[in-house]
Parts: structure tokens; sequence; C-alpha cells
């Protein structure tokens, strides 16, 4: 009887895993599935400390399931092993301080140097120049100004592949992150600071963008489209957009800033001057008035 | 003109009065609970010992026993909002919007977090303390009982004012560590972030004054020869978590002040506008917040310590191992709140360093583990439910513990942080090292308090229903989050495909909550039958301190004689050598008991709620009649009663069954 009852339980332990097995195989799963050169690099980070944290898991897996098998009340040879007095071992006890800390001073020292090495602040090193995207995280939409080409977006944003991408990242809501699994790990979008996101999109594709931090009653509709495009696509869509006759004045923007649950994509042909810093600015006075000119540094934030 | 209204009532009118069906249901739910309980009381007639036994109480087992009572109706309270949390997102996919509207999930999460973490954990950890302490240390009493009983009730005022705002008003949106902007009242005007700063304000303080009182209690108040390195190592870890509450609580209690300034008096200390910074917030939450994870989880590290020890019948392996690593854990521990937030952009060089600090934590926390599971080497181990804890939470922790190192590397933590796998992550580490741990303190210490054991075989089905729905409930959000899941999503769009990994994780939690009720049943169970599970020798597991050498349940002044102590485990050396109890009796003076600390608790809750409503008459008044209170109490010099020595000898006898 015991026995059938294990059988069941195995069996259907084993037929859990399988579907789950065939679900997950079914499905897109963005971070193991990098499409840009920072999220690679990133779950190469991910992999690394998963197979060096294995050094201690197998051990203290192993050394459990051993000992309780070994030791246990009901184990005849257990009494024979039984050693009451035993209290600590000065040579096993530096075994378990010292290898940890091996292990740890390695970690230390990817950790110091990917941390530099993905700061994302950190430009891109490239040979092309790199496309500037400020983004404004609003209640509960986000909007892309491309400054150079003095175009705008809600919740859509295009992207030439290979090209370096430098976005500007800031909120006139309450703090939110940015986020775009499949090409790089997120930052937070605060209001009156200006943080920054330097990623590269190497497959053309469409790819989910998020707000990953808790922002009010949008946040879960507060995702955007993320198109990585060839350059001619890319160019055409620049074009197309500049022609809409659409423009983001700011009083335009002003309204576009309220709150609200429409998560539509929108276009904007043409940007007012400064908006971005102007959105920056405005938090650290309460008298600060919009000038299209006013050429400032970009907020609080420089690395 | 003057608003009469606004000077009576404040804020407060009919439209607190929840108008949703869901809310109304929880506010139905809040009211009947105290309600039925007051009807059993009254038919039963025991509100007189209610009062004279339980609320006036100065006995610390007595408030112990109080604090584990409300943790549980608390922790039920937290397991209600998460499954309320995960049928909805089972459900609110593509065009289904679930049955939580996006601000109602918004404060069940709020409240989830808050609760859990406050009134839940924190809860059933000061329960322990102040069940075991004593005991362990071979003291009578804790140093300063008024203010434990005050500590209690603080505690249970901020439960209260919790619940409240189920009942009248809403709950904040804000998260369980309240982000301004968010927080701020350009984006919450309403009561709910007040409801939220005010039951954390006030149960903060009442934790503040336990940590300081069992610290001094642990530090002057040990026995006879219990040197420090002879205390139990549970002891130890308390130490150390209470050093944390001492230095980490006042950041707590300042970033709340600072908080209620910006909503109420329009200072701009995290505002965004008028030059304030969130990000100062965000720090200062977190210098309370990372510590707070190891408050919680120090007692339960000494909890296993103690249990790993008894029922492997072996001296604890490496015991001065075992406190540097503890006190290694409390001062790294100030060292990496910024790993909370590595997406906010400091900096590489900051980055790196918060994230080594972290991965150095992990070295102290891995000695200890090893060091336990060398305990079990060459012992006899008795696999009861209390070893089940352990070995789950070794297995769990260890996993949670991967996932916590891989986090660390910032440009790792990048890709998952406010994901569902950083949602696993912590869930994992708090709900296997600090609630298997407490669950397992509870369950060992119990017959140590009531005089009977709890039915082992239902403590090991508990276990089960816990561990695998752990498994299922939080195996798919770590998936989820590798998935692009943030956490707090309320709805997601169909075509992502995740809506089975969100099923799979309700029917996780459905287990869960199968295990309390396990727990529910097997202490009711336990009760019924007590007379079979009577603990005649004061020793059911052939313990190793010194609290088993007394007979259960433990007599009000703990100890009839003064125990002496010149070795760490010295109730097993004492049985060992057959060594007889000592005979010197003497006089023992006890607290009277008191209802002052209740009468604090209350106007307490009051002072909360008026602050809460800005009835600003009620909020000085109440601080007029606390300050009335404190003056009567403090003038009172008649607060102990003396039992003669002659007295306790009998009583000793007796609870010894020798006549």
């Amino acid at each position: 009887m015991k026995k059938f009852i294990y059988f069941l339980i195995g069996i259907f332990i084993l037929s859990f895993l399988s579907l789950g097995y065939f679900y997950l195989k079914s499905v897109n799963i963005p971070i193991l599935e990098p499409k840009g050169l920072i999220a690679q690099k990133e779950l190469d980070l991910i992999y690394f400390a998963l197979i060096l944290a294995l050094f201690v898991v197998i051990p203290v897996f192993s050394l459990l399931i051993i000992f309780l098998i070994r030791y246990r009340e009901g184990n005849k040879k257990s009494s024979l092993r039984y050693n009451p007095s035993l209290s600590g071992s000065k040579v096993l006890e530096s075994i378990w301080w010292v290898i940890p800390t091996i292990i740890i001073l390695i970690l230390s020292i990817v950790t110091w140097q990917s941390s530099y090495q993905l700061d994302p602040f950190k430009p891109i090193s490239s040979n092309l120049k790199p496309l500037n995207i400020e983004v404004v995280a609003l209640d509960w939409r986000w909007l892309f100004i491309y400054p150079d080409q003095n175009i705008a977006s809600i919740n859509f944003l295009e992207i030439p592949i290979d090209r370096p991408i430098s976005f500007y990242i800031t909120s006139d809501a309450p703090m939110n992150s940015f986020w775009i699994p499949q090409l790089a790990g997120q930052i937070y979008a605060m209001p009156g600071m200006s943080t920054q996101l330097h990623i590269e999109g190497n497959t053309i594709g469409e790819y989910n963008g998020w707000s990953a931090n808790i922002s009010g009653n949008g946040f879960s509709k507060m995702n955007f489209k993320v198109m990585v495009s060839s350059n001619s696509n890319f160019s055409n869509f620049i074009n197309h957009i500049a022609k809409l006759k659409n423009n983001l004045s700011l009083a335009v923007y002003n309204k576009l800033s309220q709150p609200s649950l429409d998560s539509n994509y929108q276009f904007y042909s043409s940007v007012a001057p400064n908006l971005y810093n102007y959105v920056v600015e405005k938090y650290m006075s309460p008298n600060y008035v919009y000038n299209s000119s006013n050429i400032s540094n970009m907020g609080g934030m420089k690395n | 003109m003057i608003n009469f209204g606004f000077l009576l009532l404040g804020r407060l009118n009919l439209e607190a009065i929840p108008s949703d069906f869901v809310t109304r249901v929880g506010a139905i739910m809040v009211l009947l609970a105290p309600l039925s309980v007051a009807i059993f009381l009254t038919i039963t007639k025991r509100w007189k010992w209610l009062y004279k036994n339980w609320l006036t109480s100065l006995d610390p087992k007595k408030i112990g026993v109080m604090y584990i009572i409300l943790a549980t109706i608390m922790l039920i309270r937290g397991g209600i909002d998460a499954l309320m949390m995960r049928a909805n997102q089972a459900i609110s996919v593509g065009s289904s919007n679930g049955f939580l509207s996006a601000n109602h999930y918004q404060q069940v999460f709020s409240a989830h977090g808050t609760i859990m973490i406050f009134f839940a954990a924190m809860g059933l950890m000061f329960g322990i303390i102040n069940l075991a302490v004593p005991l362990q240390i071979g003291a009578r009493d804790v140093a300063f009982p008024f203010l434990n009983a005050v500590s209690f009730w603080l505690f249970s005022a901020g439960a209260i004012l919790v619940n409240l705002s189920l009942v009248i008003g809403v709950f904040s949106i804000a998260g369980w560590l309240a982000y301004p902007p968010l927080s701020e009242l350009k984006y919450s005007p309403g009561v709910g972030v007040d409801y939220w700063i005010w039951s954390l304000q006030i149960a903060g303080i009442g934790s503040l004054l336990s940590g300081i009182n069992f610290i001094v209690t642990i530090l002057k108040m040990r026995t006879k020869g219990m040197n420090l390195m002879k205390m139990p190592v549970f002891v130890w870890s308390v130490l150390g978590c209470l050093s944390l509450v001492i230095f980490a609580f006042p950041i707590l209690t300042a970033t709340l002040a600072l908080l209620t300034l910006d909503r109420n008096i329009g200072t701009h200390f995290f505002t965004a506008g008028g030059g304030g910074n969130a990000m100062m917030y965000v720090n200062l939450i977190w210098a309370w917040g990372h510590p707070e994870v190891y408050i919680l989880v120090l007692p339960a590290f000494g909890i296993f310590s103690e249990i790993v020890a008894t029922f492997s019948r072996k001296r604890l392996f490496g015991y001065t191992s075992m406190v540097v690593a503890i006190w290694a854990i409390v001062l790294l521990s100030f060292s990496v709140w910024l790993h909370h937030f590595f997406t906010m952009g400091a900096g590489a060089d900051v980055n790196a360093f918060f994230g080594i600090m972290t991965m150095i934590i992990a070295i102290p926390t891995g000695v200890k583990i090893f060091n336990w599971l060398f305990t079990m080497f060459r012992g006899r181990i008795w696999l009861s439910s209390q070893l089940y804890w352990f070995i789950g939470f070794v297995f769990l922790f260890t996993i949670g513990g991967v996932a916590g190192v891989i986090l660390a590397i910032p440009p790792a933590d990048f890709e998952l942080h406010n994901s569902l796998f950083l949602v696993a992550h912590f869930h994992t580490m708090i709900v296997s090292g600090v609630l298997f741990g407490y669950f397992a303190g509870i369950s060992y210490w119990f017959p140590k308090i009531f005089g009977f054991k709890l039915n082992d075989y239902l403590g090991k089905i508990a276990f089960w229903c816990w561990c695998i729905g752990f498994i299922l409930a939080f195996g798919p959000l770590y998936i989820l989050g590798f998935m692009g899941a943030t956490r707090r999503l309320n709805h997601y769009s169909a075509s992502l495909g995740w809506q089975p990994l969100f099923i799979v994780a309700g029917i996780g939690v459905l287990i869960i909550a199968l295990g309390v009720a396990v727990q529910i049943l097997q202490i009711g169970w336990s009760i019924i039958n007590r007379k079979i599970y009577q603990d005649k020798s004061g020793d059911p597991w052939d313990g190793r301190t010194l609290e088993w050498s007394i007979p259960s349940p433990a007599p009000k002044y703990n100890y009839a004689t003064i125990s002496v102590v010149d070795s760490i485990d010295q109730f097993y050396e004492d049985k060992k050598n057959k060594k007889k109890p000592s005979s010197n009796y003497e006089d023992i003076y006890l607290p009277k008991n008191t209802p002052f600390g209740l009468l604090i608790g209350l106007i307490a809750l009051t002072f909360g709620f008026a602050f809460v409503w800005q009835i600003w008459w009620l909020v000085i008044l109440s601080l007029i009649v606390l300050l009335i209170t404190l003056i009567i109490r403090l003038s009172n010099q008649d607060m102990e009663y003396l039992i003669p020595a002659e007295q306790v000898k009998k009583m000793d006898l007796k609870a010894r069954g020798i006549n």
C-alpha cells in the first residue's frame, strides 16, 4: 500500500514537471533571451553567480541528506557513531570560514568590474554616434522625446539596430522604473532627477517595456513597445512622424502630464524646445518658469 | 466662518465607511472577529478572568503568549490579503479585470507587507523572546516588567489601527515602505498613508522600548555563573537582534516623523517639488529596513541553534564561531542597505561597494549553516516536527540565498529588481528563515509555558503543507521574474502567457492556508487532549539549557531557587552528573498586575486615530491624558508583592510532584 502511494506521488510529480517543461518551452522568457548587448552581459553575470553559488549549495544539500540518513535515531548504526561531546573542530570551522570567503572574493572582483563595465550611466563605446532619447514617466504612460530628430511619442519607442542609444530618464509623476528586459536592466525614473541608461539593440524585433515601480492606479497599464528596426525602417519612422503636424507644445504637455489611463500610442512631429530640462528643473523651485532657450545642466544626477 | 464639523470630527465623515462589496466583507470580518470573542467571553463569564490573568499581567510569559496570539491573528489577516492578491492575479488577464480595482489591489498588497513584517513576524518574534529569554538566562523576570507591558500594548494599538483602516477609511496604496512622492500629499491625499505612518510609529516605539528592556535583561539579569560566553546561542542571537533594534528603529521613527511633517505642515523633506529629495527617504527607510530583516532572522537562527542541538542530542557545533557569526551579521547588516536600490543610479563605485558588502554577509550566514549541519554529525537525530522545520529551512534558505547572491551583483540586479524574482527571493528568506524558525520555536517551548506538548504528527502535516505550498507558490514567481513580470501588477496581457504560473502560485497559497489550518487544528487538538500530551517531567525533549530544569508549566516566578551555571549546556551536565536541584529557597518579589499598560495602549490608539483623521482636539487631549497616566503610574510606589520562602518551597515541591 505504502509503495503504491509513493508510486502515485512519483507519477504525479513527473507529470507535473513534464507539463512544466512543455509550458516553459512554449512561452517567451525575456531575460533568458536577451536581444541586446547589455542584457546579454547581465544574463552572463546571472549564470556566473549561479554556477559559483552551486559550490556552496551542493555541499550543503548533500551533507544535509547524508547526515539525516546516517545519524537518524532509527538508523541502527547511529548509536555506534554517536559522540555527544563533539562540540567543534578548528580545522572544519576554518574550512567553512575560508572557502566561502574565497568564493565571495572571486564574486567581489567580478562585482567590482561589472559594476563599472555595466554602469547604466556609462556610454557604450561604438563607431556610431549614439541616438539620444529623453524619457519622461507620466501618470501613467511613457513619453519619449527624440531631441535631435525633434519628434516625440507616447508608449512607443523605435530604435535603430546596432546603434548605441542614450536614454535620459526622468519622471513627472511618482517614482517609476524604466525597464526593457530583453535589451537592458532597469533604472529609476524620478521627478527632479535625470538618470541615464545606455543600451544597444542587436536583433530586429518588437519587445516589451515596463514600469517596474508602483506608481498608482494606472501602474499595470504603464507598458510600452520597443521596436528595434533596420536603419532604413528607422529613418522611415522618423520621416513619417515628422510629417504628422502634431506639435507637443508646453500646453499639450501639461495636459498630457495629467493622470490618465489612456495608454494608446501617440506621436508628435515637433516638440517644445528644452521640454525635458523644464520637466526636470521645475521641481527645484516652486516658481520655475519654462524657458525655451534655457541651457542648463541635466538636473541633479550627473555622473 | 469656522467649520465646526472639521473642528469636531476632522476629516471623518460618513464617506469613510467602505462602499464597495469586497471591502465591506473585509470590514465585517474585522468587526465580527472581536465581537464573537466578546460574546464568547460574556457567555462563559470570562471577562474578569481575562482582565485579571491576562490583560493586566506583567508576567513576560503571559505577555509573550498574548504577543503570539495577536501575531497569529495578524498572520491570518496578512494571509487573506495574499490569497486575494493571487486570486486576483489568476483571473485578471486580458479583458477581465479581476475582482479588485487597481486602487483596492494596491491597498491589499501594501497592507499585506506592512502587516506581515510589523505585526505578524515582529509579534511572533517578541512573543518568543518574552517566553524564552528570561527562562534561558535563569531570571525570574525581565528588567522592566511594566515597560514590557507598555511595549505589548503599543504593539497592539498599532495592530488595531492597521485593521481599523479596513472599517473606517482606506489604507495606503504606496507599498509596504511608502516611497515618496507616491506617499506624499500630492499623490496620496487621503488617510491611507496616515494610517500606515501611525500604526508603524506606535508599534515601532513599542519595539524600541522592548529592545532596550531585553538588552538590559540579558546584560544584567543572567543567573549566577552565566557569563556571556556561557549564554545559550538563542540568547546571543536575541542580544544581536535587539542591538539592531535599538540602532535601527530610531531611524524608522525619525523617517516617519519627517514624512508626517511633509504631509501635515507642508515641509519638503521628501516631496517632488520645493527641492525635496525622495532619494533621501529611500536611503533612510532602508537604513532601517535592511537591519530589520536581520532583526527578524537572527532570533530564528538562535531557535534553530537550540533545536538542532537538542534534537541531535549533541552540543552545538562551533559555539564560538556561532557567536562571532551573529556579531558579524549584526555589524555588516548596517552596511548593505543600498542593495535595495542599485537601480536608483548611485554610480558604479557606490553600487559595487554595497554589492560586495552584501556578499560578505553571506559568509557568516554560510558558517552558521555548516555549524548546524555538523551539529547533526555523529549525533542521534530525533526527527520531530521541530527538526522538520529546520530541514525545510536549510533547503529553502539555501535556494533563497543563491537568488540573493545573484541579486547582490548590481548589473544582474538591474534585470531582476522589482520583478517577481525579487518577491520570490525575499519571501523565501522570510518564510523559511523567519516563520519556519518561529513555528519551530513555538512548538519547542510550548510545553514549558502550558505544561503539555503539541501533537507532533499534525505538526509534521502542517510542515508538509507549508513546504509544498511554498514551493508551488513561489517557484512560479522565480520563473515569472525571468519572464519580465514586475511585482504589484493587478492586470496583465493574456499574450504574455503568464496565467498558468499565477494559477499554480495561487494553488500554492491555498496549500499554505491549509497548513495554517492544520496548525490551528494542532493547537486545538492538543488542548482538548492535553492530558495525553502532558509534560510531567518538565523536560520533554531531553533539553540542554536551564529552562528545562524547572517544572512545566513554568511557575510565575520561573525559578524557585537560583541556578548556578559553569558550562554552556548546564542542564545537560547536571543531568549527566545526577545533580539535584538546590533547596535554597528565598523570598521572591514579583510585580503586581496593573491596568496601566492597557490604558497607555488605548490612549496611543486614540491618539493615532485622531491624528489620522486630523481631529486635533482629541490629539491634544490624548497627549494630556497620557502625561497624567504616566505621572500617576510613576508615583505609585506599591508595585511589587512578596511570596515568602516557605510558600515558594511548598509551591515548588508541589509542582515537582514531591509532597
